[in-house]
């Protein structure tokens, strides 16, 4: 019963957030803009300036724009509109990419859930087998050799910024050394030579997306690689119940693995979780370095031409994407965890 | 607790003085931006052709690919002697007459003022200055030529851009015709790589046996290189545009894609000038004023940090990066900390219904995408021209962004705090609510506060220069962001991937994130183990 009630509550809270954030952005796109005196059906008809010759078939596609989208009506019908519009992903039509948002959205969406899919499983594994590793060498090494090396390394990824580490990459595995192609439709036509089919077009495909992968996964593993090994360092050393189970002679394998190790994945977990939600921010850029067409390449591509239907939909698809995701994250822990579920 | 010994203990730390040095180094180079950045924006086209493009930087010259790259050669070296301003300017020229001797006289009565606006990437001249007169009298009926030289030795590779420049004003010539070269002399021969002349000379050079037909050829394609009399004429030569240059006319050997290549393949003596030919019949008497001339070799080693691909300074590009990734990093995050200890302390301390509204709106930025926000943000405020300053603007926009994540752990610090015994004997003592929040509160949350100013700078620093990456952050204006991205475009193979540029921006960035971070965690420390 009081799972259910904790589920609820937070699906209410979430959607009154995702809602905030609707309102907000409509006020910030189309209510702001004119308080400031700009004609925003300008920007939904993806028109930076009027051209001498055809001002007046430019404004008279203002002015049907306009209309469509319903900006001389009242407000409190706009907002109504807007907020319908959104929740029914009824998103527009994109200046920039000259289609339907939704449309783009669906053709650039993919490559990015691909990176993000690919470099979430890296990290995790990448963070628990070095997390595990370094753990071990603490505890049991004298000099901890394996653990100040990998440690070092990780504390370093924090370090480092992904517009430098992510060109350098580029520059030298890819420019120079060829390893990896240039960018995605390079590898996938051979620069207009060749059109690959089938499984041969897959194994293009991850050719050219191995890299940005690589980047993230370097970017992404250390930190929860970190609370990994620091967690079981600490369950494994001072938590009441790896003490007993010493006390009782249980092998200290055992110790590590059936208690340390099992005790230190639940703060790892609601990492992972938060790093779901929050992985666009490296997509952004690893995107546009790499020239993979994702979401992030778009938004940005968008940004840079005033976009503005394009934008407004990925704020909302980005918002509700993070809250399903924060969302889920709640009902995991109500799952786990059972001091969450009866709201101790 | 005493402030002094507070502040004492943390500089006994060898991390606190490393960090601290790091973020003094860049605090001053910020600081000093418009006393050592030679160009207050390098991305201007007036800051391009310092150097040639892609040059690295001046101390390259020990890694041996880069040990015999030339440096900016500029001839003459002074400006005086460029602006002819001086007497000595003509005994600086080296004057070589193989015919016979003329007179020639210097005299400071040129009048000031009167050059003419002349535009273009290389020129450097001075209009407000005079110009200085040159006499030259004779009796003859052979050609008169009359070298004006400078000497130099070269000895290094061949390189990519030269340029030369002359100005002058032919005031009187009686009895003669005039044709002024630029050239450069190497061991094989004397190279025009800029000719004037007037018709009588033109005529003249066309009716040479040898070289007529390429004399012919020249003047007939340029036809604005007709000395005119009583004018200033402004007789220019780069190779960027050598196809105009007389050598290729006249001699066939002379590639006139590689002519910077050809003429300075030698290692050796050369001589760049000026030569002034005069063909006269018989008695004559030529008066010139004259001024600015300027022969420059592009270097393709400049500076300290070199140069980019417009052949603009990157070290003024990074100082003036530098000043304003941190000027936006400290501003950004002063309002940053003003709103979010504020808010953290109302949400703390009043609880109830304004602490949940509050924790809302913390949670509302901070569960949301903050990345698309700020890019929603600044593309609407700039399209709307809300802001006229875009700095001012990303400075506004991080600041009012980033605030949540204080407030919250103010907040919870406030929570704790709050029911301390000393707090809560304060409150039935009957202290205010401002006396409690100013002497128990925010002295046991400063060190707290602090050491989050020292985590959120280069947060803010790294999203500035993220904005500028991505290319909806500062434009046209030299950031950190700016130079990395322009790497995208303009790192090859060819001229090393730019790596003066990608490694001084890159290890600031991450120097400036591990100086505060040291910093950072030294006062935590110390502030936990001092209360």
């Amino acid at each position: 019963m009081a799972t259910y009630k904790f589920v609820v509550f937070r699906l209410i809270n979430r959607l009154v957030t995702l809602l905030f954030l609707a309102i907000v952005s409509f006020f910030l796109f189309e209510v702001i803009p004119q308080l400031l005196g700009f004609n925003v059906a300008f920007l939904f008809a993806g028109i930076t300036q009027l051209s001498p010759k055809q001002a007046q078939a430019q404004l008279l596609l203002v002015d049907t724009i306009a209309k469509a989208y319903g900006l001389y009506d009242p407000l409190p019908l706009r907002i109504y509109h807007f907020l319908f519009n959104m929740f029914t992903f009824n998103f527009g039509y994109s200046p920039t990419f000259k289609e339907p948002v939704l449309k783009v959205v669906s053709q650039y969406l993919p490559n990015s859930l691909i990176l993000s899919g690919v470099s979430l499983i890296t990290t995790s594994v990448l963070s628990i087998v070095f997390g595990v590793y370094a753990a071990k060498s603490f505890i049991n090494s004298k000099r901890k050799i394996g653990d100040k090396t990998v440690s070092i390394f990780s504390i370093g990824t924090y370090f480092l910024p992904v517009i430098w580490i992510g060109p350098i990459l580029y520059f030298v595995l890819a420019d120079q050394a060829r390893i990896f192609p240039i960018n995605l439709a390079f590898a996938l036509n051979c620069g207009g030579v060749c059109h690959p089919t089938g499984l041969e077009y897959y194994l293009r495909y991850l050719w050219a997306a191995t890299l940005p992968i690589i980047v993230l996964t370097i970017l992404g593993f250390g930190h929860r690689q970190q609370l990994l090994r620091n967690n079981i360092i600490e369950e494994y050393n001072s938590s009441s119940y790896a003490i007993y189970a010493r006390a009782r002679g249980i092998p200290s394998r055992q110790i590590f693995y059936k208690h340390a190790f099992r005790n230190a994945l639940l703060p790892w977990v609601t990492q992972v979780g938060l790093d779901v939600a929050f992985l666009i921010y490296g997509l952004f850029f690893v995107e546009v370095i790499f020239q993979f067409p994702g979401i992030g390449y778009a938004s940005v591509l968008a940004a840079t031409t005033l976009d503005i239907p394009f934008l407004i939909s990925t704020t909302f698809l980005f918002g509700l994407y993070t809250l399903l995701v924060l969302f889920v994250l709640d009902f995991v822990y109500a799952m786990l965890d059972p001091r969450i579920r009866l709201g101790e | 607790m005493s402030s002094l010994s507070f502040v004492k203990s943390v500089l006994r730390r060898r991390d606190a003085i490393v960090g601290l040095a790091i973020i003094l180094f860049f605090a001053l180079i910020a600081l000093l931006a418009p006393l050592i950045a030679p160009f207050s924006n390098a991305y201007n086209p007036k800051a391009y052709f310092v150097a040639s493009p892609d040059s690295p930087p001046a101390w390259a010259r020990i890694f041996p690919p880069y040990s015999s790259l030339p440096p900016n050669i500029v001839l003459p070296p002074t400006p005086s002697y460029q602006l002819f301003k001086v007497p000595s300017a003509i005994q600086y020229w080296q004057v070589l007459d193989p015919v016979n001797s003329p007179v020639i006289k210097y005299s400071q009565s040129g009048p000031v003022g009167v050059l003419p606006p002349i535009s273009g990437a290389f020129v450097s001249y001075d209009p407000t200055s005079g110009s200085e007169l040159v006499n030259l009298t004779g009796d003859s009926t052979t050609p008169v030529p009359l070298y004006l030289y400078h000497e130099f030795g070269y000895n290094y590779q061949p390189p990519d851009y030269f340029y030369a420049q002359l100005l002058v004003k032919p005031i009187t010539v009686q009895g003669a015709s005039l044709a002024i070269f630029l050239f450069v002399q190497n061991e094989k021969g004397v190279y025009p790589v800029a000719l004037f002349a007037d018709s009588g000379a033109q005529t003249y050079l066309e009716s040479l046996p040898n070289l007529g037909s390429g004399y012919l050829n020249y003047f007939a394609t340029n036809t604005q290189s007709t000395l005119n009399k009583g004018a200033w004429n402004f007789i220019s030569a780069i190779t960027t545009a050598s196809a105009y240059m007389p050598l290729v006319y006249l001699n066939k050997s002379v590639n006139p894609l590689l002519v910077s290549q050809t003429l300075f393949s030698e290692k050796g003596e050369y001589k760049v000038g000026e030569l002034i030919l005069v063909i006269p019949h018989g008695k004559y008497s030529i008066a010139l004023q004259q001024t600015d001339f300027k022969f420059q070799i592009f270097g393709k080693i400049y500076g300290l940090l070199g140069t980019d691909a417009n052949g603009a300074d990157v070290w003024s590009e990074f100082v003036t990066g530098t000043r304003l990734a941190l000027g936006i990093g400290f501003g950004a995050s002063a309002i940053t900390m003003a709103i979010g200890v504020l808010l953290g302390l109302v949400a703390g301390f009043f609880g109830g219904f304004v602490d949940s509204a509050l924790i809302f709106l913390f949670d509302f930025l901070l569960l949301l995408p903050g990345l698309i926000l700020l890019i929603d943000l600044d593309t609407i405020f700039t399209i709307t021209h809300a802001v006229p300053n875009k700095a001012l603007l990303i400075t506004l926009l991080l600041g009012f962004l980033g605030f949540a994540g204080v407030s919250r752990i103010v907040r919870s610090q406030v929570l704790s705090l709050k029911t301390r015994t000393y707090v809560q004997a304060a409150q039935v003592m009957g202290a205010s609510n401002f006396y409690i929040v100013r002497s128990h509160i925010l002295k046991h949350t400063a060190g707290t506060i602090i050491a989050l100013v020292t985590y959120i700078v280069p947060g803010l620093v790294i999203a500035d220069a993220g904005l500028d990456f991505l290319g909806i952050g500062i434009i046209n204006t030299p950031t950190w962001g700016n130079m990395l991205n322009n790497l995208l475009n303009q790192a090859t193979a060819s001229n090393g991937y730019l790596w003066w540029i990608s490694l001084s921006v890159g290890l600031s960035i991450i120097a400036l994130s591990v100086g505060f971070y040291l910093f950072g965690t030294a006062i935590q420390e110390e502030f936990s183990r001092f209360s």
